[in-house]
């Protein structure tokens, strides 16, 4: 994935942990699901992503990711905030976040649930489970669930 | 709006001493006052009476007689007490006799010339009428006017002494129960500091936990992760020694989780609150038991359970503790070919307790003290899995609703645990 292009990225990857992002990763080619998916490792990367600021400037807003899966303990800013700003934008608000965590903790559960994220997933240790979980999410939200705009 | 409680535990006690010292003095200090106003007044009475009966005998004689003079030159006779202001002898038919005047020059009260007219009485001034008789009957009348100045002085001297007895008192209690109050605020302060420590540390644990269930997760997923990765991928190039290697690393991390996971359980424990309502026994140990049964399906089980005296507690918790035991009967009966689970209650006079028998490896009574302890095992992970949390966190529930578990077995012969909960509600 060119970092410098317009393409099109299906799925945001916010991730700040290189082990579990590469086990997402392949978790994701195991299941064959080819979507196009950028890696970036922590929230001020994610928002400049997103709102194409900072480093990428060349995107644009409406060509934002169909998914975002999204780690909650991020260096720089955390999980919890950049959820805020996409739920809070209305240009960002209807794409579909999905919280992948290591954390069971009800007061982040609360707060994910109150800020709108659309689905909270504890990240299971064993790894045939977290690949089962991942593919569960992907062929939900990107091939079952519909957006209100096509896309 | 200062309240009694903005104060420090020190200035409280003292308040309290000194109003407590302070107003019983009060009370002790006005009803002496009082009692004796009171009988200083009715002996003054008394005294006035005696010495107007004496008077108006002695003046029988002057007012048979029609001797005005002698009656007045009696009445003088009283210039001895000089409470006296005045008095006067009426005649028979009311109008006035004879009089004494204490001082002829102090102006002010002046006798009524009939005994009719009201007397303008003056400034602690009060009157004494007595009927002067002789032989049973009325032959005049004595009046007396009397001062009761020195009363009043007298009543003002005791409230004087009694309110710098008062400051005197309350001085010395706040310098005694100044000196003597530390014996009491200082556990008291004591108790505070340490229930503000166990708040921070409890904080303190959170974080901990938090921490816990976060960080050390992470890297036990790439463990997982990745040697499954290296047992499937490089199959073909790993030996069966190889591929077990692999397989021991991946069995440890399950481990640990499972650990991990029952620790937490454990330390949030006590952080919960306990939320007490009437609980059907009954059945929450068949919806624990129907949970636990469907992960051992191929089994033959024999479960008897009887109708369960209710009790009171924490519906969550005691579910809890009912899935521990039923889950460690279930582990520990599965060397048996039929197992036999029986679960009864019954009733004393304080307690309702609940029995759970299997009839399973049992255990060796001298090892029953080790039981409950935090990772005590009595068995190793070969035999039975096990982290040795369950037991702990099941006595920790029960201990928190104020009752007792124990356990009796015998090796090979099967074991009974029997937990009881203080009675709230009386057995129907």
């Amino acid at each position: 994935m060119n970092t410098f292009s317009n393409d099109i990225v299906e799925i945001l990857l916010v991730e700040d942990n290189p082990q579990d992002a590469e086990l997402t990763l392949r978790a994701f080619k195991k299941a064959n699901l080819k979507n196009s998916l950028f890696h970036v490792k922590d929230g001020a990367e994610a928002l400049d992503f997103i709102f194409a600021q900072g480093n990428f400037t060349h995107r644009t807003v409406e060509n934002g990711p169909r998914l975002i899966l999204l780690d909650l303990k991020l260096p720089k800013v955390s999980g919890i905030e950049v959820l805020r700003k996409i739920k809070e934008d209305k240009r960002t608000q209807k794409i579909p976040v999905v919280v992948l965590t290591s954390s069971r903790e009800e007061c982040d559960l609360l707060e994910a649930y109150q800020l709108g994220v659309n689905s909270y997933i504890v990240k299971p240790v064993d790894f045939e489970k977290f690949t089962q979980s991942i593919c569960e999410v992907g062929y939900y939200w990107l091939l079952l669930n519909q957006l209100p705009y096509g896309k | 709006m200062i309240s009694f409680r903005n104060f420090s535990i020190k200035q409280q006690l003292i308040g309290v001493i000194l109003l407590v010292s302070g107003l019983s003095l009060l009370l002790a200090g006005v009803i002496l006052i009082i009692d004796n106003h009171l009988s200083a007044q009715k002996a003054l009475q008394r005294n006035l009476v005696i010495l107007a009966q004496v008077v108006g005998i002695n003046s029988t004689a002057s007012l048979a007689f029609n001797d005005p003079d002698s009656a007045t030159k009696n009445l003088a006779v009283l210039k001895v007490k000089p409470d006296i202001d005045a008095a006067a002898i009426y005649s028979k038919n009311g109008t006035i006799f004879a009089v004494y005047y204490k001082d002829s020059s102090l102006t002010g009260f002046i006798f009524p010339s009939t005994l009719e007219q009201v007397p303008q009485l003056q400034k602690n001034q009060s009157e004494l009428v007595a009927p002067i008789l002789l032989e049973n009957e009325k032959v005049g009348t004595l009046a007396i006017v009397y001062n009761t100045q020195e009363l009043s002085e007298h009543l003002k001297e005791h409230v004087l002494i009694v309110m710098i007895v008062l400051l005197a008192s309350v001085f010395t209690a706040f310098f005694l129960s100044n000196s003597l109050q530390e014996i009491i605020s200082k556990p008291i302060e004591q108790l505070a500091k340490t229930a503000h420590q166990l708040e921070s540390t409890n904080k303190e644990l959170d974080a901990f936990s938090y921490s816990v269930s976060h960080d050390l997760r992470a890297p036990l997923r790439a463990i997982n992760g990745f040697s499954l990765i290296l047992r499937e991928e490089y199959e073909p190039r790993l030996d069966a020694e190889g591929k077990r290697l692999i397989d021991v690393i991946r069995g440890s991390v399950q481990k640990m989780d499972q650990l991990i996971t029952e620790l937490l359980a454990f330390a949030r424990l006590n952080k919960q609150m306990l939320q007490k309502a009437p609980l059907d026994m009954t059945l929450l140990v068949q919806e624990a038991f129907n949970d636990l049964k469907s992960l051992e399906s191929d089994r033959k089980i024999t479960f008897l359970l009887e109708s369960l005296a209710p009790s009171d507690g924490d519906a969550a918790m005691i579910s809890q503790v009912w899935i521990n035991l039923l889950s460690n009967a279930l582990k520990f009966t599965q060397t048996r070919s039929h197992a036999m689970i029986e679960i009864t209650s019954s009733a004393t006079s304080t307690e309702m307790l609940y029995r759970i028998r299997d009839n399973g490896v049992g255990f060796d009574m001298k090892y029953v003290h080790k039981l409950f302890g935090v990772f005590q095992r009595l068995h190793n992970d070969e035999e039975f899995k096990g982290t040795g949390v369950g037991l702990a966190i099941t006595e920790r529930i029960i201990k928190r609703h104020g009752g007792r578990i124990w356990a009796e077995g015998q090796p090979e012969k099967g074991a009974t645990f029997t937990f009881a909960l203080p009675l709230t509600r009386r057995p129907t």
